[in-house]
């Protein structure tokens, strides 16, 4: 979830699901399991139109992703992984 | 059956402070643990952040408990019998036995990495079964909680073998402290001693526990981990 946060950011925080396969190497199914959670946590926000769909990295993802080498370095110590 | 631990007047006052200095401890765990879920939503910090909340506060209610039993005692032994529920304070006893094993089962539960609430609710259960249906609450109680944290070192020994990580190898010797300082009480009850030591080893463990998160509070800001053995 933090590749695929991080894809998001790289691309000036918007981004479209076939950036996201192509740069994640996930498969389609996984890729959509991951952004439901994501969406769900907050971290980024879908934007349908007619023609296709938008994902936005929201305050939150951008504080998750500075935040992640201190979340890590807990979980890891932890042994919350 | 009762279980007499025998005090020293002189540690009595020294252990209200350690019983405090180990919430606020354990207090500050929780809540470190609970900011960096509040960035994360990561399920395994909030059980681990509400896990160190339930043991700070069962020794908030220790020391309490301690505070009634110097109120109400004389002497310069101070003699504390956990079966004689009408000289101390029977809730607070029970307030204390009851958080302190939620806090550990659900550190375990945590570990299993399940989100299964049905598992949760069964070890619960199991637990606090086992301690109130014991002929002895004392004993029940440090048997119950040393085989849960005797879990929990093996847990973290395993954690460390994985990512050989020196924080990792300091937790699991803080939580090895712990379970000593505990299991101690149990073979010797009338040697006022191991009272003693047990509480001394309990600090080594939360100070071992703290110094972790320090460590990992101090991530190289480059992003590069200087944390491996």
């Amino acid at each position: 979830m933090h590749d695929i946060l991080e894809v998001i950011k790289n691309r000036n925080g918007k981004i479209k699901p076939t950036h996201i396969l192509y740069k994640s190497n996930l498969s389609y199914q996984m890729m959509e399991e991951y952004l439901d959670e994501l969406i769900k946590k907050g971290f980024i926000l879908e934007k349908k139109t007619e023609r296709s769909r938008t994902y936005i990295l929201t305050e939150k993802g951008f504080t998750f992703l500075s935040k992640y080498g201190v979340i890590k370095e807990f979980t890891d110590s932890f042994g919350l992984e | 059956m009762s279980h007499l631990f025998i005090v020293p007047d002189w540690f009595f006052e020294f252990g209200i402070f350690l019983e405090i200095l180990f919430a606020i401890a354990t207090f500050i765990v929780a809540v470190y643990a609970y900011k960096l879920y509040r960035f994360s939503e990561q399920r395994e910090l909030k059980l681990f952040s509400a896990s160190f909340g339930f043991i700070s506060l069962s020794y908030i209610i220790k020391a309490l408990l301690v505070l009634f039993v110097i109120s109400k005692l004389q002497g310069d032994i101070l003699i504390i019998d956990l079966n004689n529920l009408q000289r101390i304070s029977l809730y607070a006893v029970y307030f204390h036995v009851v958080l302190f094993m939620l806090g550990v089962v659900t550190l375990a539960y945590m570990t299993l990495k399940k989100g299964d609430c049905k598992i949760y609710s069964f070890l619960i259960a199991i637990s606090l079964a086992a301690m109130m249906l014991g002929c002895d609450l004392a004993y029940s109680f440090t048997v119950v909680s040393s085989l849960i944290l005797l879990y929990l070192c093996i847990y973290y020994l395993f954690e460390y073998f994985d990512n050989n990580k020196r924080t990792t190898l300091i937790i699991f010797i803080g939580f090895v402290f712990l379970l000593v300082s505990g299991a101690g009480v149990v073979f010797a009850p009338n040697y006022y001693l191991n009272f003693v030591i047990g509480h001394l080893l309990e600090l080594a463990s939360y100070i071992l526990i703290i110094s972790s998160l320090v460590l990992t509070m101090k991530r190289d800001k480059n992003g590069k981990k200087t944390n491996k053995t």
